[in-house]
């Protein structure tokens, strides 16, 4: 398993170099900012923008599981890495960095798990917006790996840990009801939801 | 705090303050509308959060680590709150005070963004606190008389 996820790693790292124009959309993507201040961006207007009361409850309640998945997936990461540590690749390969050289854990891939928890979290309530921000998380795991950053299997557990922290972050909520609803309701008293 | 920390709040600011009008104006919370006009409102938003990305990230390269002038991933996430949560202040403060002539009597007390389609930020936490208030006065005076 091992050996074949840097066999894709290294065939996808090598195609850095042959289209400029690549090399410069993943320098940008990869980034630490584009994609999660985008991602936030998107929650921050979602919380506020909604037609009518109904539409403003769904997309409130998702904008709160997307935030929550968001930050326990990130503490789920710093848990893992306590306990497990894998080199990144450029510490192992002969590879083309398009980004610095990180020194934490390559798996799982943070990046990636973040991306994939916000839009796991809005899939259940905004599916057509969940599912280009599907595509915007999958963009960006893959830039980690053609950047030479992360194994393809780093970005395909952090994927795959930031959906089913989503998952069950929307399960407890419906658990918890009604704290969420009375929640919401102290941030309508104050004019913020 | 360096450069690129200072360039990212503002950044920050200057996009969630966009984001915050398009959505304001999408979702006809005139209330908290910087411009007379939703369109209008809206355009700036969308202008100012497309202008402040390609400012940023035109200044530099931004792929810097957080051992080497790059910001570390809590400091990044702090620095997004703080961004927000000013533009929430300012753009409730600013629409507060222009829209205050122009807003339309109230409706009903603790419906939240909802009752900034007619009034500003003020006057809804105004009617709210009263509302709060005569509440509790009503209990208090069911609880204590007789």
């Amino acid at each position: 398993m091992a050996h074949l996820d840097a066999e894709v790693f290294l065939w996808l790292n090598g195609w850095v170099g042959r289209f400029a124009w690549v090399d410069v959309l993943m320098r940008l993507v990869v980034g630490d900012y584009l994609v999660p201040v985008l991602l936030s961006l998107v929650l921050f207007g979602l919380w506020f923008g909604a037609r009518d009361p109904q539409q403003r409850t769904r997309l409130q309640y998702a904008v709160a599981a997307a935030a929550i998945s968001l930050a326990l997936v990130n503490l789920w990461i710093s848990l893992i890495n306590d306990v497990y540590f894998r080199p990144r690749p450029f510490t192992q390969y002969e590879v083309d960095l398009l980004f610095y050289a990180p020194t934490d854990s390559s798996f799982p891939a943070n990046p990636a798990a973040i991306a994939f928890a916000v839009a796991a979290g809005l899939w259940g309530s905004v599916r057509r917006l969940g599912g280009v921000l599907f595509g915007v998380a999958a963009l960006y795991g893959f830039s980690r790996v053609y950047a030479g950053v992360a194994y393809p299997l780093d970005v395909v557990a952090g994927g795959l840990l930031g959906i089913v922290t989503a998952y069950l972050v929307r399960r407890a909520l419906a658990l918890l009801e009604p704290a969420p609803t009375y929640c919401l309701r102290l941030l309508r008293f104050l004019c913020l939801a | 705090m360096n450069d690129l920390a200072r360039e990212y709040l503002a950044f920050v600011f200057l996009a969630a303050l966009g984001v915050l009008q398009a959505a304001a104006a999408y979702g006809g919370l005139e209330g908290l509308l910087l411009l007379p006009s939703r369109r209008a409102a809206g355009l700036l938003g969308l202008s100012l959060a497309v202008a402040s990305c390609i400012w940023f990230f035109a200044r530099g390269n931004r792929n810097l680590p957080d051992t080497n002038g790059g910001i570390a991933g809590a400091q990044q996430f702090g620095y997004f709150a703080v961004g927000c949560a000013a533009a929430v202040a300012v753009t409730y403060l600013l629409s507060s005070l222009l829209n205050a002539s122009r807003s339309r009597p109230p409706v009903h007390p603790g419906e939240g963004l909802e009752a900034l389609a007619g009034s500003t930020v003020l006057q809804a936490l105004g009617r709210n606190l009263a509302w709060s208030r005569e509440r509790w006065l009503t209990w208090m005076r069911k609880s204590f008389s007789g």
